[in-house]
């Protein structure tokens, strides 16, 4: 009997410590460095590390920070990277990387600015840097400001000109800051069109249940929307679902990356928010000594927002639009638009 | 009428893979084995559909490949808690845990870590709903003759109930849990392929979100039957549906008090008609015939 249960014992180990590693726990796997030889002898010798609050798979914002962590390593850097951490873990993390002689540290997402200020004065050698944030600390803590809202923005300017219902929607997963800041942003791009187009906004509540935001684009598309955006990350790919089996003329506006190739024929455009490429030049800047501590804004104007390709979806807007599109582009750009945000 | 319509078809479609589970779930702690793994278990089964309808491209290969792997499933987490008499809690907790893990692993080592999605060949739909649907509602019939009105069923329900009966007349309660334990997780598989090869027809991480844990209380709501499993199953969907509707027409209220109502309505319903505990009386106590129960 008492073998047995010993057996058992082992067996239910075995079982919880074959997820030790892969787990929502926070995962970490550390890469060696890609060197490539043509870069130069500093970057092999910097080390950047990217704490992620969900996966790093997820289709959205932590997978295209960590594509633009690939990028970081294709420079040259000694790259590594944990995922799916929990807030409770996110100062234990940072101090483990400044420990192991982390040259930069990033954070990706405005919940983790407090442990970046907390933890920052232990390790002046490590540059601190938050994104989605604004804040910064001498002489280690940066923030880069990938701008949601204008991202949000250019969306609602797109749906408001090629709705033809009159009725365009948005969806957001969670509704936390930057979230919050792209719906925001949508209905005032609406707004801007001015033609009289109602602008309909539903938060589902996560990131990782597709059909939770299938169903809203269907009760959406049920209400009379044609247009319909999202920002809801992995979920978000719920709403190419709801687009496909929609009737004619309804459209889906994509976000954060390209995302034509989900539904074929029925993606109008993606609002697209390459907060990677701002990483790997802010990463360079560190290389070259210009990394300081304050807030850099990444947003139409750099590059960083901006709006994908047309595809075989063009001909839903006429030329004069796709002109005042990039007209209002161009606006934000030069700070003639001011799109409010939910960050401050 | 058409709105009315197209509410019962929401409410339908978004409890059909807890319906699933909840059955699953149900023939297994009648049988006397407690299951708080069916979330993990439902990961396993949404993964290996689309594993399954990828290789194959077909969508009931995929669905089928689905059963097999939940089954194999089922046949650990039962060697672990009939066999070995390990803590079942504790087991189903793992499960959890291992079913997240592993499906996450092998999604990026199978589809990569590319930004776009994998689809896979998924359900048709017949009439208003998709094929599976049909199918739980024909379960829901099924079991309910089976659990109540036929031998077999009898004797699950002892195995669970009174299992030294069972064992007096001579059979085997193990045996009778293994076969429900496997049955039920094949079933609670089902749920996860229909989740990722339903409505949708792609895997993405942790997709399940909790449906596995609500599927355990619309059992205990449901008051261990099939037909009280499926109204509380519906329950849920309603709220769902709610959430969706009310948010699509902006009638103002703050969206964290819509997207309570699921939760809120499960609560009250558990509250008003849960208050009984009449779950099998053997329920979660491993079974030995050496030992006094």
């Amino acid at each position: 009997m008492k073998k047995k249960t010993l057996i058992a014992l082992i067996m239910t180990l075995a079982l919880a410590g074959s997820c030790i590693g892969c787990g929502s726990g926070g995962s970490s796997s550390a890469s060696d460095s890609g060197d490539s030889g043509s870069s130069s002898a500093s970057a092999s010798d910097i080390k950047v590390a990217l704490v992620l609050p969900g996966s790093a798979n997820d289709k959205g914002w932590n997978q295209e920070a960590y594509d633009g962590l690939q990028e970081i390593k294709e420079n040259g850097y000694e790259t590594a990277y944990s995922e799916n951490v929990e807030a409770s873990d996110y100062e234990t993390i940072f101090r483990g990387y400044a420990d192991q002689g982390y040259n930069v540290v990033f954070g990706h997402g405005t919940e983790f600015e407090d442990a970046a200020e907390s933890v920052a004065p232990d390790y002046p050698d490590t540059m601190f840097c938050i994104t989605s944030s604004d804040i910064s600390q001498e002489p280690n803590v940066c923030s880069l400001q990938n701008l949601n809202n204008e991202q949000g923005f250019i969306a609602g300017v797109v749906a408001a000109l090629a709705t033809k219902s009159g009725t365009v929607a948005a969806i957001g997963g969670m509704e936390i800051p930057s979230i919050q800041s792209y719906i925001m942003g949508f209905e005032q791009g609406v707004d801007y069109v001015d033609n009289g187009t109602t602008a309909l906004t539903a938060y589902t509540g996560d990131f990782s249940d597709a059909t939770k935001v299938m169903e809203q684009a269907k009760a959406f598309i049920d209400q009379g929307a044609d247009i319909i955006s999202q920002d809801a990350d992995e979920a978000g790919l719920g709403l190419f679902e709801a687009v496909k089996d929609a009737p004619e003329g309804v459209y889906a506006i994509g976000s954060v990356t390209d995302q034509y190739e989900e539904c074929p024929g029925r993606v109008l455009t993606s609002a697209t928010n390459n907060i990677g490429e701002a990483m790997a030049v802010a990463v360079d800047q560190y290389a070259s000594g210009d990394l300081t501590a304050q807030c850099y804004k990444y947003g139409i104007a750099e590059g960083v927002i901006g709006l994908a390709d047309y595809h075989d979806c063009s001909d839903v807007l006429t030329d004069e639009q796709k002109d005042f599109i990039n007209e209002t582009m161009d606006k934000i750009a030069s700070g003639e638009i001011t799109v409010e945000s939910a960050q401050q | 009428m058409g709105s009315v319509f197209g509410f019962l078809e929401v409410v339908i479609n978004s409890s059909t893979s807890i319906l699933f589970g909840a059955l699953g779930i149900l023939i297994m702690q009648l049988a006397g084995v407690m299951n708080i793994g069916a979330e993990g278990m439902m990961l396993i089964g949404a993964f290996s559909g689309v594993v399954g309808s990828s290789i194959t491209g077909n969508v009931w290969m995929g669905a089928l490949f689905a059963l097999v792997i939940t089954g194999v499933t089922g046949l650990v987490y039962g060697f672990c808690t009939i066999t070995m008499k390990a803590n079942q809690v504790v087991v189903g907790i793992a499960l959890n845990i291992f079913g997240e893990g592993i499906t996450t692993t092998l999604y990026r080592m199978i589809f990569g870590m590319d930004s776009d999605s994998t689809k896979v060949d998924s359900f048709h739909t017949v009439g208003p709903f998709n094929i599976p649907v049909y199918i739980g509602i024909l379960m829901v019939i099924l079991l309910t003759v089976f659990l109540y009105k036929t031998k077999c069923g009898l004797q699950i329900r002892g195995a669970g109930e009174y299992p030294k009966a069972i064992d007096s007349v001579g059979m085997n309660v193990n045996r009778i849990r293994y076969l429900s334990v496997v049955a039920g997780s094949m079933i609670i598989g089902l749920g996860g392929a229909y989740l990722s090869l339903g409505d949708l027809s792609f895997f993405t991480e942790n997709m399940v979100s909790g449906r596995g844990y609500i599927a355990l209380a619309a059992v205990i709501f449901g008051r261990y039957t099939a037909v009280g499993t499926w109204l509380a199953v519906l329950v849920f969907g309603a709220g769902e549906a709610m959430v969706y509707r009310f948010q699509a027409a902006s009638i103002g209220v703050p969206t964290q008090m819509i997207l309570m109502i699921p939760y809120l309505l499960t609560v009250i319903a558990v509250a008003a008609f849960g208050h009984k505990g009449n779950g099998p009386a053997a329920l979660g106590i491993p079974w030995s015939k050496e030992e006094k129960q």
